[in-house]
């Protein structure tokens, strides 16, 4: 049942990353370069906002605790612009006030450091995808021959509809939303919950299994495991 | 038997009982002192008078005494004297006083009732002086009147009053030294409970109460400052550690991912998820950590603990239904209380993953969420092996684990933390979480405050 992520990304994206320690700069670059998006790397807030009043980027990675100017402060500074590109933060673990702050003033998602690139690169690739998809909003959301209605929580495949579970429904809506990237665990637990939570048990996979059950009464496997990482839904 | 009693209220009933003996007898002491001298003085005294009337050894002519008696009784310092002469019959033959009842020989003492006129308290010497008579002489023992009578209300007001501002300063000093001690027993109850912020009052006048609060409070700070730098020592720790095994994780990650590892694939796999247990390990160490230090109180937000604990059981079944084991939703009372939605939902999932993960297939585990007067009880019930109640202490420890025969530690999974963490959100809600005997299986009772 499990298939080998290919690796190969669609989007390349422009990203500005904004981190004050130096090591992790240099490896968050090298790392995300291996993405194929190509990275400005800055040090502070002053030089960010330089890097953005001269060219476009396609989201930006911003170090929470910075120096001079704060994460909040730049952040701020940015909207106050009127840039509206996805901004992704960086928290030290144990700081749930700073994400709480971050999210309250405009970031749209983050990551607890240390930082795991692979969660990085699809979190980076969902938000791009989801700005530039609500640009064109559409009633339904279709991902191969699987076709959801959110706003009347249906869900059709080859035309014929699937009676899902509450959580099902959200699974498969969390997954065809990026139908075609890695959806990882802990981002599926945020859209399915609302909430991110540790588990010690395959939670998530669990209910993927029960999902698929009900998708293989209509067909094969839409759903990839993509080892040590989370699931795509075959776009 | 024990020499003395050791605590405050036994001291002061020692204390008072023996100031009370000593006091009552140095009263009763003093004032039958005084009263047997003045006895002594009285009784030389008419002896003496006795004796110049008659001096010893001389019979007295009985005309001649009559006379003597007569005159006696008019002479300004021997007015105050009583004189009876009486024959061997005890008929009084000359005198200035009468009596309603015969004397004996020697010395003796008269009251009120022998009614003689002016005369509350006496003394009187009877003797024989030959011829047939008796002659007696009298005295007050008293100065004034009712004396006796006006001296031991003197007495007992004096000594009363002595007992009473004793025994209020006794109590008093009780009290306020009862109340020290237990402003201290408070503290540390408070800090046994978990509020090492408490700290006890300063009464702020320098005395001996508010040095010792003051160095109590001391020693305090300085507990709470050690704890502080041990726990921030092993959150440095947590933190130093994680970085590179997260480099390393990732390294494994991007391994993982590549065409080039599909001969090692697998044993990659297991390298990356080991490291991701380890960093899973420190993360929990530092999550508590956060828990702990209290501040995420500032996030709580009103919620309903009914919903959130239907909501979980239905995120956690399909992994029991996949291990054989089933969930039961067995009460849901609408439960709104004020607290952080994350970490309860946290504390939820691990209280059913606990259930989930250490019990075998076909166990039930039920859930309850009981709206009491002043708490929600979350209530998760397993019919599995439980926990010893020998080992429910150590496994609320950091990184205690139950020991079963047959079993090699750390299998069945976890750290070893997930009780601590769930023990650190309860109480960062106030409540507490307690380890049950289900009989058989394991009750995880947490309590939370509304």
């Amino acid at each position: 049942m499990e298939r080998n992520f290919t690796g190969h990304v669609r989007m390349s994206l422009q990203i500005l990353l904004v981190e004050d320690d130096s090591h992790l700069r240099r490896q968050l670059t090298e790392q995300l370069g291996h993405f194929e998006h190509e990275v400005q790397p800055a040090g502070d807030g002053q030089e960010a906002l330089s890097l953005l009043g001269r060219r476009p980027f396609d989201a930006v990675v911003l170090d929470w605790m910075l120096p001079t100017m704060d994460g909040v402060t730049l952040l701020r500074e940015m909207r106050g612009q009127g840039m509206t590109m996805p901004v992704l933060m960086l928290t030290a673990l144990g700081q749930t006030l700073d994400k709480v702050e971050g999210l309250e003033a405009g970031a749209d998602d983050y990551v607890v450091k240390p930082v795991d690139p692979l969660e990085l690169n699809a979190r980076l690739n969902a938000l791009v995808r989801a700005r530039r998809t609500t640009e064109q909003p559409s009633d339904t959301i279709a991902a191969g021959d699987i076709v959801i209605s959110p706003s009347r929580l249906m869900v059709w495949r080859g035309g014929q509809p699937l009676a899902l579970s509450q959580t099902e429904f959200r699974l498969l809506l969390a997954l065809a939303r990026d139908a075609g990237e890695v959806v990882t665990r802990p981002m599926l637990i945020e859209r399915i919950w609302g909430q991110d939570f540790e588990t010690t048990t395959n939670i998530v996979d669990a209910h993927i299994r029960q999902l698929r059950v009900k998708l293989l009464q209509h067909g094969d496997d839409p759903i990839a495991t993509v080892r040590g990482m989370g699931y795509v839904l075959r776009a | 038997m024990r020499p003395l009693p050791r605590s405050l209220r036994g001291l002061t009933v020692v204390f008072l009982a023996l100031f009370l003996t000593v006091t009552a007898l140095a009263g009763f002491g003093t004032f039958f002192a005084t009263a047997s001298m003045v006895r002594v003085l009285v009784d030389e005294r008419i002896e003496s008078e006795s004796e110049t009337l008659v001096p010893k050894g001389t019979t007295p002519d009985r005309g001649e005494l009559s006379r003597h008696i007569v005159e006696m009784a008019r002479q300004r310092d021997t007015g105050d004297l009583g004189v009876l002469l009486s024959d061997a019959q005890g008929n009084p033959i000359v005198g200035n006083v009468r009596l309603n009842r015969e004397l004996p020989l020697g010395y003796s003492s008269l009251g009120r009732d022998d009614r003689i006129e002016g005369l509350s308290a006496g003394r009187v010497w009877v003797r024989e002086i030959g011829g047939g008579m008796r002659l007696a002489v009298f005295a007050e023992t008293e100065p004034v009147d009712n004396y006796f009578a006006m001296r031991r209300r003197i007495y007992f007001a004096g000594f009363g009053a002595i007992v009473l501002v004793v025994l209020a300063g006794l109590l008093a000093f009780r009290r306020l030294v009862g109340k020290r001690i237990d402003a201290v027993r408070q503290t540390a109850e408070s800090i046994i409970e978990g509020d090492l912020a408490q700290r006890v009052p300063m009464p702020g006048d320098g005395g001996e109460f508010d040095q010792q609060a003051g160095a109590f409070n001391r020693m305090l700070d300085r507990i709470g400052q050690l704890m502080g730098e041990i726990r921030n020592v092993s959150n440095d720790i947590s933190h130093e550690m994680r970085t590179p095994l997260a480099r390393l994780r990732n390294e494994l990650a991007l391994l993982e991912q590549s065409a080039a590892a599909e001969p090692v694939r697998e044993r990659v796999a297991m390298a990356r998820m080991q490291a991701d247990e380890l960093l899973g390990m420190f993360s929990a160490m530092l999550r508590i950590a956060e828990i702990e230090d209290g501040s995420r109180r500032a996030g709580f937000r009103p919620l309903d603990m009914g919903e959130l604990v239907a909501e979980i059981v239905e995120m956690v079944q399909p992994v029991a239904q996949e291990r054989g084991q089933r969930v039961l939703m067995e009460r849901a009372d609408e439960a709104k209380l004020v607290g952080d939605r994350q970490l309860l939902s946290q504390l939820l999932v691990n209280m059913l993953e606990n259930a989930v993960r250490h019990t075998p297939s076909g166990t039930r585990i039920r859930v309850s969420v009981a709206r009491e007067a002043e708490a929600v009880m979350l209530v998760v019930t397993d019919d599995g092996p439980g926990i010893p109640a020998s080992q429910r202490e150590h496994v609320m420890r950091r990184f205690g684990r139950v020991e079963r025969a047959g079993q090699a530690g750390g299998q069945g999974g976890g750290h070893g933390l997930g009780l601590p963490l769930m023990e650190a959100i309860v109480r960062l809600h106030r409540g507490a979480l307690a380890l049950e005997d289900a009989g058989p299986g394991l009750r995880i009772v947490a309590r939370l405050p509304v």
